[in-house]
């Protein structure tokens, strides 16, 4: 009993989950069953009317239901789960690699420069999807734009935009293993810095950075989310202003929820819902893998509280198990 | 010296990002991007100039212009009190489950609640609790909310609770991280031998130990707030100072809001910081 | 005498320059050391003396001195490659054997770190070998060569830093109070392995610690540090004979002797730094009283110690 209770299920529900998105992301416009252009049509069938926008569970045909103008919605997730995914692993990747070589490398100069210091946290002071709503602002309603180039842009800018907090967490835990000892001494046998960083801090430092990695694929798809609510979807925006209504070209995710936002207050919901869904679940995703694989480093390395704290983890550490040497 | 230097770079970032809509120019033709600096002198000449004439400038407001000077008083006082219960809610509810009452078998529920939350990101948080507002409304009748401006108390109180889960949630996160980790502390083993009480030991020793990452974090936890803050003012249509920013893409109204905003957190960062002292005094050195 | 290893001139490092809190952690410290001797740097804690350690071999840069190795200046602008070269020369054993081991390393890779920088060995297999004939000349052996810090103890720890320090071959060692985190019992072993290692390698020492009775048996000459100054150098057991500044008296006044008869009748001797009433003006530097035994004094002290000393 105890045993089950103890096994890390957040790192294999999330390697399962996440398993999944990636198939979808790849496989899923081949899956999708009707096109992104196709409509439903009003029918009559057995005795009622299927007119768009139709409810989901009610035709077999468009098993998630349709929107407003009768585009499948299981359709345009399936297509637009690669953008999400694709999306906010390039930014992550981006700015996690350079923030990280920047961080890692300032870690171990001597004196931190303290124009970079107050440069750091006067940025840490302004919400980044702020900053991404009045640099996308005017882009994202230009006409005939090619929503590639679009989604380039924002994936440049957004990666740009939050590398200093990136910088300034590793620097910090790397400064904070710099000033150890076996640095020093590592410094003595005359290790270039190159050395120093490669082979002292970063295998420090490389699980938590894989977990950083993780919590910052759901940190640039909240912007992503966040932007969609002000109507600004990745890949750009098409505003009906007949019908007053914003829609997503690319069909990304989060842009499905900005652009549903409206039936919020209608008896439509499900077509936010669905979309909103997916987005809760794409995130948990990641979470339960950056967490299951926390749970794991952490019960390895870390100590055990001497008060009842109400957070013990339930996971046993797993050790290391040295190889026998001949 | 810092501190003037972070100054300064706020300052820059907030006339940048004013005049972005105005010196971004999209060639529709070409489908290229471009930053037009040309704009920029008779932009910011543009700005001194009204304020030096003593008038804040105008803003649009749907189809009608209106002066900036005629709202800003009230918009700021709204978007203050959003703020600032939403951060003052944020430590008090940190403090309390993160470190007070963790270990108990009631409240563990609640953590787990929390704990399950903050893996959410924050904008389908908001999102759903709009959808909960509403299904209430339609299942009860009761008014949760009104997204008129004119809806007074109605109007208010909602947006605020949705400021404060954001910052909620990740206050409580870290100091949940912290408290396991300060109790690991050799000096916590000290104590817990020498017979003292577990809320002795929190006051004393946890919570002198834990504050400091507390006031190292504040600032992005004013940070968090205030994004969700121009979400759901906009979401929710607050006459807050995001009507400033959000309405128009004219470089005065938006200068002005960012200004305010900046002014605003920085008086909810030193109420914080003020509540924090009196705690500590009242509390711990009594 | 031996030829000089290294001379010491004038070094000074202070801390927080220009600042209300500025420490003159080492103040105009002058000391040779010879080939194949071991000096001991004696003092209480926070007087200087890891700091000139740290200092001779760069680890902070002095404010001002030289520091000459083989009559070549240490310090100063270097290129990569001069640096290089006295990284091989000189290295430092450190204090804390916990602290000064990667905990993410295997033993082999943490004392062939050395011979990678410097590219001492050609293959892979001879990288190893050395590793392992590294390993014995400490007294470790080839089985413990892929496991990690922490299953080692302290003194086995202490032992892997001796190997890494060796790897590089360098004529210059610097211990930084190498045994005082280690268990009475091990401190000894430590000691005679470093002993050993210098009659074998023909090895100088800098040998830092505050426990005088082991500086004594390991050091063929001794420095007294006080307040970032060196007051007294000596021989070993002249130091101990002859002691001339009182701070050295009271240092040695207050090592306890295992036998409680002598233990009973010992008395502490207090120093006050004021006892010796420099005057304004007066000259207060080190002066050879006895060859060989250098005291920190004023020329009337000087006359007064010259007289004392047998």
């Amino acid at each position: 009993m105890n045993r089950l209770f103890s096994i890390n299920y957040s790192l294999y529900t999330g390697i399962l989950l996440t398993a999944i998105l990636i198939f979808l992301a790849i496989f899923g416009p081949s899956m999708a069953p009707h096109t992104l252009t196709e409509t439903l049509r009003t029918s009559y069938e057995n005795g009622t009317i299927l007119a768009p926008p139709l409810p989901p569970f009610t035709s077999k045909e468009f098993l998630l239901g349709t929107d407003r103008s009768g585009y499948d919605i299981l359709s345009m997730i399936l297509y637009g789960i690669r953008y999400t995914l694709f999306i906010s692993f390039a930014v992550t990747l981006i700015k996690m690699t350079t923030g990280s070589l920047i961080g890692l490398y300032v870690g171990t100069w001597k004196k931190t420069p303290q124009l970079l210091e107050a440069f750091e946290n006067a940025w840490s002071y302004v919400p980044l999807f702020l900053i991404l709503y009045f640099f996308l602002g005017p882009i994202t309603f230009a006409e005939n734009a090619d929503p590639n180039v679009l989604v380039f842009y924002f994936i440049i800018v957004a990666s740009i935009v939050s590398i200093p907090s990136i910088v300034s967490s590793v620097r910090k835990k790397s400064k904070e293993i710099s000033t150890s000892t076996f640095i020093e001494a590592a410094r003595l046998l005359g290790a270039n810095r190159h050395r120093l960083v490669w082979r002292h801090i970063f295998p420090q430092l490389k699980e938590s950075l894989l977990v950083m990695f993780i919590l910052e694929i759901v940190q640039v798809i909240a912007l992503m989310g966040q932007l969609a609510l002000m109507n600004i979807f990745i890949g750009g925006t098409i505003y009906r202003r007949d019908s007053q209504i914003y829609l997503s070209i690319t069909k990304e995710i989060s842009g499905l929820v900005g652009a549903a936002r409206g039936n919020i207050y209608s008896d439509t919901t499900y077509i936010l819902y669905i979309p909103l869904i997916l987005l809760l679940i794409i995130t948990s995703s990641f979470s339960l893998l950056a967490n299951g694989l926390k749970n794991r480093f952490q019960s390895t390395y870390q100590r055990t509280p001497w008060v009842k704290t109400g957070f013990e983890p339930r996971v046993r550490p797993v050790r290391k198990v040295m190889k026998k040497s001949e | 010296m810092r501190i003037i230097q972070q100054a300064i770079f706020i300052f820059l970032l907030i006339i940048l990002l004013a005049a972005i809509p105005s010196i971004l120019i999209v060639n529709p033709y070409e489908l290229n991007i471009y930053l037009d600096f040309s704009q920029l002198g008779h932009l910011y000449g543009q700005f001194m100039k009204e304020l030096a004439s003593g008038s804040l400038g105008t803003y649009q407001l749907g189809d009608q212009v209106r002066f900036i000077s005629a709202d800003i008083k009230s918009n700021f006082l709204i978007s203050l009190f959003t703020l600032l219960i939403g951060v003052l809610s944020a430590v008090v509810i940190g403090l309390l489950f993160g470190i007070f009452l963790s270990r108990f078998i009631v409240t563990r529920f609640f953590n787990m609640l929390l704990n399950i939350l903050s893996t959410i990101p924050d904008f389908i948080l908001i999102v759903f609790s709009l959808v909960l507002a509403i299904k209430i409304y339609e299942v009860s009748g009761v008014r949760v909310i009104s997204l008129r401006p004119d809806g007074g108390a109605l109007n208010i109180w909602y947006p605020m609770v949705l400021t404060a889960i954001a910052p909620t949630l990740y206050m409580f996160k870290l100091l949940a991280v912290q408290y396991y980790q300060t109790s690991g502390e050799d000096y916590i083993r000290t104590a817990v031998s020498k017979g003292m009480r577990v809320n002795y030991i929190n006051f004393q020793h946890v919570y002198k130990n834990i504050e400091p990452f507390i006031i190292a974090d504040l600032t992005k936890v004013v940070s968090l707030a205030i994004g969700n803050l121009f979400i759901i003012e906009y979401l929710l249509n607050v006459p807050g100072i995001t009507k400033f920013i959000f309405q128009s893409n004219q470089f005065q109204p938006i200068t002005i809001g960012l200004f305010s905003m900046l002014l605003i957190s920085l008086i909810v960062y030193f109420s914080i910081r003020l509540v924090l002292y009196i705690f500590k005094r009242g509390f711990i050195y009594e | 005498m031996a030829e000089k290893l290294l001379e010491i001139k004038h070094l000074k490092q202070y801390f927080n320059i220009g600042r209300p809190n500025q420490v003159k952690a080492v103040d105009d410290v002058t000391f040779d050391i010879y080939k194949g001797e071991t000096l001991g740097l004696v003092g209480e804690s926070g007087c200087g003396k890891s700091t000139t350690g740290r200092t001779i071999i760069r680890l902070y840069d002095a404010t001002g001195g030289q520091v000459l190795f083989n009559g070549e200046n240490v310090h100063g602008r270097k290129s990569k490659a001069e640096l290089k070269k006295f990284n091989r020369k000189m290295q430092m054993i450190f204090q804390d054997p916990y602290a000064s081991l990667n905990p993410r390393m295997t033993v082999a890779d943490i004392i062939a770190e050395g011979i990678d920088i410097h590219g001492l060995a050609k293959s892979k297999k001879e990288r190893m070998e050395r590793v392992y004939e590294l390993l014995e000349t400490v007294g470790l052996n080839k089985e413990h060569a892929n496991r990690y810090p922490h299953e080692f103890s302290g003194g086995q720890r202490q032992r892997i830093g001796i190997a890494r320090a060796l790897a590089v071959e360098p004529e210059f060692i610097i211990a930084d109070e190498p045994i005082s985190a280690l268990d009475v019992s091990i401190q000894a072993q430590v000691v005679n392995l470093m002993k050993r290692l210098q009659r074998e390698k023909g090895l100088t020492y800098l040998f830092i610690a505050h426990d005088l009775s082991m500086v004594k048996y390991i050091s063929d000459r001794i420095g007294v540090m006080y307040f970032g100054k060196l007051v007294e150098l000596a021989p070993a057991d002249d130091l101990y004979q002859n002691a001339m500044h009182p701070y050295t008296k009271s240092l040695l006044s207050a090592i306890p002797l295992p036998d409680p008869e002598s233990e009973r009748t010992r008395r502490r001797i207090m120093y006050d730094p004021s006892s010796h009433h420099y005057e304004e003006n007066e000259k207060v530097e080190m002066r050879e009283i006895a060859p060989g035994h250098l005291v920190y004094c004023s020329e009337k002290e000087f006359e007064q110690y010259k007289a004392q000393y047998k």
